[in-house]
């Protein structure tokens, strides 16, 4: 479904991505992992069109999308969170569940002013998805809460609840365990995994911790300083030297 | 040949006045994040402060600007300490609206205490011409351009080489960071800030004895050195030089050859212009986002 | 939410209509007029401010070009009101969009200090371009609505009051529309996180130039009533005086909502005539105001009352 050729990104002197490829196919979970600064968050920032390769192609079903705009990506249902928290702070949980679904009541300008019959039946069913996705992960109870207040792992929670209000068919999560201990760590896998049963077609992670990404991917790629160092399934790379090599710095 | 060489030299010497003028302004954005839509009523307020003290005390005039600029920096400091640090953590837009409110108190409590009548500051300098090979200028002139790059230089080693220049940019880099290293940075923003209201009243001082002192001009020189701060880069003190020079040049040249009516368009003009094409000034090291 | 502010604006303009209708006095009359106008400048500016999220200190710039617009149409084209208020609007709509497509990939300082430019230039223009705009010296003799001339009971100053109330209906309703559609919520969305705007689908620029075209246009529309109320119209029009008294509406009735402004609007009307022999004071105190609202207040009047009402609910 998404496949990457050769992609590759510099900043001025410092090649941050360079010639990356890999695929993920559809009903896949594919984990990008790598030491830090490896370029993985790199990766996700070229797919998702925040950043424009300097080479390589970006293909989705077969169709060539490198560099459009993160909205048209969006729009083609390619969804991302991002690393650092970006959840609507001033809003109620609730509030940005709904701000998320922008695409499902998108109407021309004009109707702004002319509102037609049909309207008041895309809010309720658009509220009706709101709810299911905030009971799907967890936070049906803090929904009236200023997102700004949640704890660290409600706030991941809210992050993957946003991007599945904009009916992704590829999810990508950006380092969603972040800050999560064991507990939420696990509660997490088990969310993905039922996301990608019920909600998407193919999921891309960009994770560190290996407990979530060993128990729920089904393939998993290696960066290591802007290149891919290893692919495959995730014990054959847990084993794989090389990988040990470049996370631990000598030969276990 | 003869008239563009005295446009030029117009324009420089009223480009240095505009840096001066401008070098508050972008110190305080530099240095605190801070844009201060009051700045012109500052050197609104040090250009009647030093007509006051010297036509009215009879100080002379270094006295008067050495009043001036305590008084401002007292004043500029007071403010920082008791009103703009309760907004420094709610983002930008506090910081401006509420200098916009100062703006309009200080230009109207003017207006009431003083009125609307233009005044001049005494120059310790006659108005004498000088002839400069081809080009004309006026003792008064030269001395305040002379003042103008003294007070432009301290303002550099200042800020380069004391404890408290460093200070203010340790805080400025990180001010978590500068907390930790025992930087006190309340105090550090409101002598910024202080330091900012100081330079304005200078040139207010400085410019009234060339120009006008007068209740109402606070706006216009606000403008003015937001053209200059854009031209140049906020934030940046060799921006403000050269945005400074260039918006003299251009102005004498438009003034010049076009219309003198019209002057204050250019400003504008530019200041549209330059934002199009690079959203953040002419020479800022702010990377555009993607 | 959305009920309680669709019903106070409901009523605000009831009231206005009743008060317009009761009301003999031609002072009270004018004051009317001068809400009206102010709560179509509060309400568009606050568009901006609330639903953009930036603040363009150059705005008075659409309320003066509706104000010329509705001038040389009528004076030197010969136009009737009824088109000239819609062809202000659409004019400074048009600007709008320019201006606009311009300036709002600009943020914070750079936003503000662009449209107060651009505020500046048409100024200057104004004030120096004398065959077209007569320069300082303005154009008088700007026409009544015809039917305001003739006598009667919805003649003169209540005519006018309520051909402003009419016009205040529409902005407010164009307002409430904007901000409870998909586009307001994009264009909230935006203002609150622009990156997650996009990573849902949502275009930046789009909805804040939409929501700046409406903005404008109203402030066209409030220029326009303007020059045909007062029969002059000078470069002032585009001057501080204004911006410094929609500001203080916006921040005082609280920026963001859609009520604010119109308390905001009554606010400020009420306290400048007041004050109105001494410029000066007033804006000497607008000043502090602006300054005190900031610093204690600043959710404005219906943003204090929200947190009090929330915290009643729970």
């Amino acid at each position: 479904m998404l496949e990457i050729v050769g992609l590759g990104k510099s900043f001025g002197g410092i090649v941050a991505v360079r010639d990356m490829s890999f695929t993920v196919a559809r009903g896949e979970i594919v984990s990008l992992i790598g030491p830090n600064g490896a370029g993985k968050t790199t990766c996700l920032n070229l797919i998702s069109g925040f950043y424009r390769p300097n080479s390589g192609k970006v293909l989705l079903d077969g169709l060539e999308v490198t560099g459009e705009k993160p909205f048209r990506m969006a729009q083609r249902r390619v969804v991302r969170t991002f690393q650092k928290t970006n959840v609507l702070k001033n809003l109620t949980v609730r509030d940005n569940v709904l701000a998320a679904h922008y695409l499902s009541g998108r109407e021309p300008l004009w109707r702004t002013f002319f509102v037609g019959r049909a309207r008041s039946r895309i809010e309720r069913d658009i509220g009706e998805s709101a709810d299911e996705i905030l009971s799907l992960v967890g936070l049906e109870a803090r929904r009236a809460i200023e997102a700004g207040a949640l704890s660290c792992g409600e706030l991941r929670l809210l992050e993957v609840a946003l991007a599945l209000g904009a009916k992704p068919r590829l999810l990508m999560l950006d380092e969603p365990a972040a800050g999560l201990n064991t507990h939420e760590a696990e509660a997490l896998a088990a969310l993905l995994r039922r996301v990608r049963a019920e909600r998407v077609e193919a999921m891309l992670l960009v994770e560190h911790n290996m407990a979530l990404v060993m128990s729920v991917s089904d393939r998993v790629v290696v960066m290591n300083t802007g290149e891919k160092l290893a692919e495959g399934a995730p014990a054959a790379v847990r084993n794989n030297p090389a990988v040990r090599f470049a996370y631990l710095g000598q030969v276990v | 040949m003869e008239l563009f060489a005295q446009f030029l030299a117009n324009g420089l010497v009223s480009g240095t006045f505009y840096a001066l003028s401008a070098l508050g302004l972008t110190l305080v954005f530099g240095l605190m994040r801070l844009v201060n839509f009051a700045h012109g009523d500052l050197y609104m307020v040090g250009g009647l402060l030093g007509w006051a003290a010297t036509s009215q005390l009879g100080l002379g005039f270094f006295s008067a600007l050495a009043l001036v600029v305590l008084m401002l920096a007292a004043a500029g400091w007071l403010v920082d300490r008791f009103c703009i640090s309760r907004l420094r953590d709610q983002g930008e837009e506090p910081g401006i609206l509420f200098t916009i409110g100062l703006s309009i108190f200080l230009a109207n409590t003017a207006l009431l205490v003083v009125g609307s009548t233009p005044h001049q500051v005494p120059a310790p300098v006659p108005n004498e011409p000088l002839l400069l090979g081809p080009v004309v200028v006026t003792k008064a002139r030269l001395f305040a351009v002379a003042v103008c790059a003294a007070a432009i230089t301290l303002a550099h080693l200042m800020i380069q080489k004391t404890r408290l220049g460093k200070a203010m940019r340790a805080t400025f880099q990180d001010p978590l960071a500068a907390r930790l290293a025992g930087i006190n940075t309340e105090r550090i923003y409101a002598s910024t800030f202080a330091l900012g209201a100081a330079l304005a009243g200078t040139a207010g001082m400085l410019l009234g004895s060339i120009y006008v002192a007068q209740a109402t001009i606070g706006g216009l020189v606000s403008l003015k050195a937001f053209v200059v701060v854009i031209l140049g880069g906020m934030g940046s003190f060799a921006g403000a030089i050269l945005g400074g020079l260039l918006l003299g040049v251009a102005e004498s040249l438009w003034g010049g050859y076009v219309s003198t009516g019209t002057v204050d368009i250019i400003g504008f003009l530019l200041v549209i212009l330059i934002l199009l094409v690079r959203p953040y000034g002419l020479f800022s090291r702010r990377a555009e986002r993607a | 939410m959305k009920c309680i502010e669709g019903r106070a604006l409901l009523a605000f303009v009831a009231a206005g209509a009743l008060f317009a209708v009761a009301v003999g006095d031609e002072y009270l009359l004018h004051l009317c007029v001068l809400v009206m106008v102010y709560t179509i400048l509060a309400t568009s500016l606050n568009l901006i401010v609330g639903y953009v999220g930036e603040f363009p200190l150059g705005h008075v710039a659409f309320f003066g070009i509706g104000a010329y617009a509705a001038a040389l149409l009528s004076v030197k084209a010969g136009w009737p009101v009824w088109a000239t208020l819609p062809a202000a609007a659409s004019l400074a709509a048009l600007a709008g969009f320019g201006i606009g497509a311009i300036t709002l990939r600009l943020q914070g300082p750079f936003f503000v200090i662009v449209t107060l430019a651009f505020a500046e230039v048409l100024r200057l223009i104004a004030g120096n371009w004398v065959s077209f705009t007569n320069g300082p010296m303005g154009i008088a003799g700007i026409p009544h609505p015809a039917f305001v001339d003739l006598g009667g009971f919805i003649s003169g100053k209540r005519g006018f009051a309520l051909i402003g109330l009419a016009l205040a209906a529409v902005s407010l309703f164009a307002a409430y529309r904007f901000v409870y559609s998909n586009a307001g919520r994009a264009a909230v969305t935006i203002r609150e996180n622009r990156y997650v705007a996009q990573s849902v689908g949502i275009q930046p620029w789009r909805y804040a130039l939409f929501a700046f075209v409406i903005a404008a246009s109203t402030a066209g529309l409030a220029g326009a009533f303007y020059a045909h109320y007062l029969s002059f119209v000078g470069p002032e029009v585009f001057g501080f005086s204004f911006t410094a008294s929609m500001i203080i509406m916006v921040l005082l009735g609280g920026k963001g909502t859609l009520t604010g402004p119109v308390i905001g609007a009554v606010a400020v009307t009420v306290l400048e005539e007041y004050l109105r022999e001494t410029k000066e004071l007033r804006l000497t105190l607008f000043g502090l105001a602006v300054m005190g609202v900031v610093l204690f207040a600043p959710t404005g009047v219906v943003g204090a009352l929200h947190r009090r009402l929330a915290r009643l609910a729970r």
